[in-house]
């Protein structure tokens, strides 16, 4: 390619952010079940998303949407372009600096997990606490039909209530907690059982 | 009262170290006290003392009025600060306090008591002149003359907790076939949180901006106001972003609300540094409750009138007279404070407490960073999630709008997520550049998927990076122990930090 190398630009400017965000450029949306896709977790900042990667056209898709950044090595950092977005990546004695900013950056292939079953009757998903706190609530009660995305409670950790949603559709089977209980991280609180049909 | 020698700290966090700082100035001996999960916080190292709660919840700890006389009276202390939040509102901790024989940093029990109850300071905020929210006057109760009165008052209706605050105990109900449910909900809420279940109703005002008056009276019945201070830009009822003055409201109107703020504090012989709550829209002001404390938010009116609340508060504890009359406060320039929590804004602003591994935090001119935290600290996921608060001053709102986007994009806090990307979208959206803030402005701007996209692009540029230069980008791939790494790292002296 033959593009002319941006000047090193640390950070998003505000005006070109605000730009941006009143336009709301839609990317393009690919699938990424492709099976030319390998998939990776990547950790930044302590938050966790899995991206399928192209390793032949360089592409990235994320959440079904498609990033296709244009890497450039300038004097020991690095310029990643997509449009006229551009960020500078500096790796320096074990650290990592994003737009000038330091920070946590660390990826690895996804094990190879199981094809994903189909969700069928007598399946089950049993929800646990994301992290301590005091259940101080319920929206359901034992044998309540429940949608997926659906509160199921609320529960009370670093003086905010934290609502608890169901992933799958079905019925409440079991709560194993009351309210006012404290519960610990990964602490079982309600199993629901997908309704046979 | 008497000059004041040794202050203690009823608090902690970042709260507990901004106040240390100001009684180091005032060259009193500063006591803190800490749980044993926040043994080793800022605050517990910077005082000049410090005692053990031992280890618990918030009720054991913090919340522990026996414990904490105790210890005031083992340490010889002579005064108590409460800070926010905790027993800063507690009228039976001040008595418990004054009856102990120290000083209170606070405003008189009797004053708490009458505004503790937001139906009774309803009605002095009536009596001073100032306009009330339509309301009940009286708890209501989950029966027939509840809708009764809600019809009266016109829905959506604000299902309100008498004796709640910071954000909780409140629900806000459309139509009347959800309002026994509503009230039988929030008064069962209230009984655990608060301890008390009474409930009222109040309007519910749709995108209203959340405007205060900052507060100041001394024991000899002086009292200033140091303007206002808008709280708008909020999350689940809880304030993220604050700023002096507020884009929306005149001289006059901040003069005409600012003296009637003074005439309540006046009535209810008020002490200390207080704040009233307005909800305002298009021109009308309506009064929502006065907090007796100190405030989060208290920075921003510190930076635009540049005077130093907490060292006013100890003075006025002391028994000084008030150091500034009315017109020593004067607004210049504009203040924007950004608390930063350990909270995901992409997953529902859940908090995600853990450990900092690395912080960079902002500096230079016009910016100022309030925090306890700092490398390697463990946020306790017992106490709540502000890991410290970005305050900066500018000439002008925009100058000050531009100074904090530069300074977050600076702030760099690792380990955990932070809301830091949150207030860099909401700084760069253009509806509040022009000052277009109310309530609801999060879900108006829809800032939540814009975070999602600048994060995933963020993510998608430093892997295509990392997968290019694997070996040079991602040194801590390593999957040897860190003792291992460490003998590496010490015999070619890199990394050493």
């Amino acid at each position: 390619m033959n593009e002319e190398i941006e000047p090193r630009t640390t950070v998003t400017p505000i005006k070109k952010a605000s730009k941006f965000q009143r336009e709301r450029k839609s990317t393009k949306v690919i699938d990424e079940n492709d099976p030319r896709f390998k998939k990776y977790d990547v950790e930044l900042n302590g938050r966790s998303v899995q991206i399928s990667y192209d390793k032949t056209t360089d592409e990235v898709v994320i959440d079904g949407k498609l990033y296709n950044f244009h890497v450039t090595e300038v004097d020991g950092y690095f310029i990643a372009a997509m449009g006229d977005h551009t960020y500078t990546i500096e790796h320096h004695d074990g650290q990592i600096f994003l737009e000038g900013r330091l920070i946590e950056f660390n990826f690895k292939a996804s094990a190879p997990k199981l094809v994903r079953k189909k969700i069928k009757s007598g399946d089950e998903e049993i929800i646990g606490a994301p992290l301590p706190g005091q259940v101080v609530g319920f929206s359901v009660k034992v044998g309540d039909k429940v949608t997926s995305g659906q509160k199921i409670l609320t529960l009370e950790a670093m003086k905010m209530q934290n609502e608890i949603n169901c992933v799958i559709t079905g019925i409440v089977e079991e709560i194993y907690v009351r309210e006012g209980d404290l519960v610990k991280t990964n602490d079982k609180l309600v199993r629901i059982v997908v309704e046979k049909e | 009262m008497s000059e004041l020698n040794r202050l203690l700290i009823a608090n902690r966090g970042e709260i507990a170290v901004r106040i240390i700082r100001a009684a180091k100035m005032m060259e009193m001996d500063t006591i803190a006290v800490y749980s044993e999960q926040d043994k080793h916080s800022m605050h517990s190292r910077l005082a000049d003392d410090a005692k053990s709660l031992g280890y618990g919840t918030s009720k054991d700890t913090y919340l522990n009025i026996d414990k904490l006389i105790k210890l005031a009276e083992d340490c010889r202390a002579d005064a108590i600060h409460p800070g926010y939040g905790f027993l800063s509102e507690r009228a039976d901790f001040a008595q418990r306090v004054v009856d102990a024989g120290f000083s209170w940093v606070g405003p008189p029990v009797d004053a708490i008591k009458k505004l503790g109850g937001k139906l009774e300071s309803r009605k002095i905020a009536a009596e001073a002149g100032i306009p009330v929210t339509p309301g009940t006057d009286n708890p209501v109760l989950p029966d027939q003359d509840a809708v009764q009165l809600a019809k009266e008052i016109g829905f959506p209706i604000m299902v309100k907790a008498a004796y709640g605050g910071g954000g909780l105990g409140m629900q806000v109900v459309r139509d009347e076939d959800e309002l026994i449910s509503a009230i039988k909900r929030t008064s069962k809420q209230a009984e655990s949180a608060f301890g008390r279940s009474e409930i009222f109703l109040e309007r519910f005002v749709e995108k209203t901006r959340h405007i205060e008056f900052q507060f100041m009276a001394d024991s000899r019945g002086n009292v200033v106001h140091l303007g206002e201070r808008e709280c708008s830009i909020q999350r689940r009822h809880q304030k993220l972003i604050e700023e002096a003055p507020s884009p929306a409201i005149n001289e006059e109107e901040r003069e005409r609300v600012g003296s009637l703020v003074k005439k309540l504090a006046k009535n209810v012989g008020y002490v200390n540094a207080g704040t009233a709550e307005f909800l305002y829209k298009d021109g009308e002001f309506f009064f929502n409750e006065v907090n007796a404390r100190l405030q989060v938010e208290h920075p921003v009116t510190e930076m635009v009138t540049g005077k130093d609340l907490v060292v006013e508060q100890l003075r006025i504890a002391s028994g000084k007279r008030l150091s500034w009359r009315q017109k020593d406060i004067q607004i210049k320039g504009h203040a924007i404070e950004m608390r930063i929590n350990a909270e995901d804004p992409l997953n529902n602003f859940n908090p995600c407490p853990g450990r900092v591994s690395n912080s960079v935090l902002p500096v230079g001119f016009g910016v100022r960073f309030d925090t306890h935290i700092y490398n390697n600290y463990e946020v306790p996921y017992e106490y709540d999630s502000l890991l410290g608060k970005l305050i900066v001053h500018g000439e002008n709102r925009l100058q000050a709008i531009y100074r904090a986007y530069y300074a977050l994009s600076e702030l760099a806090i690792t380990g955990f997520p932070t809301n830091a990307a949150f207030h860099r979208v909401v700084l760069a959206n253009k509806n509040f550049h022009k000052g277009n803030t109310s309530t609801s402005f999060i879900e108006e701007n829809n800032v939540i998927p814009y975070i999602k996209e600048a994060f995933n692009r963020r993510v998608a540029a430093a892997f295509l990076t990392g997968i290019r230069s694997s070996k040079m980008i991602l040194p801590n791939r390593s999957q040897n122990s860190n003792w291992k790494d460490l003998g590496r790292r010490e015999s070619s002296g890199r990394g050493l930090s």
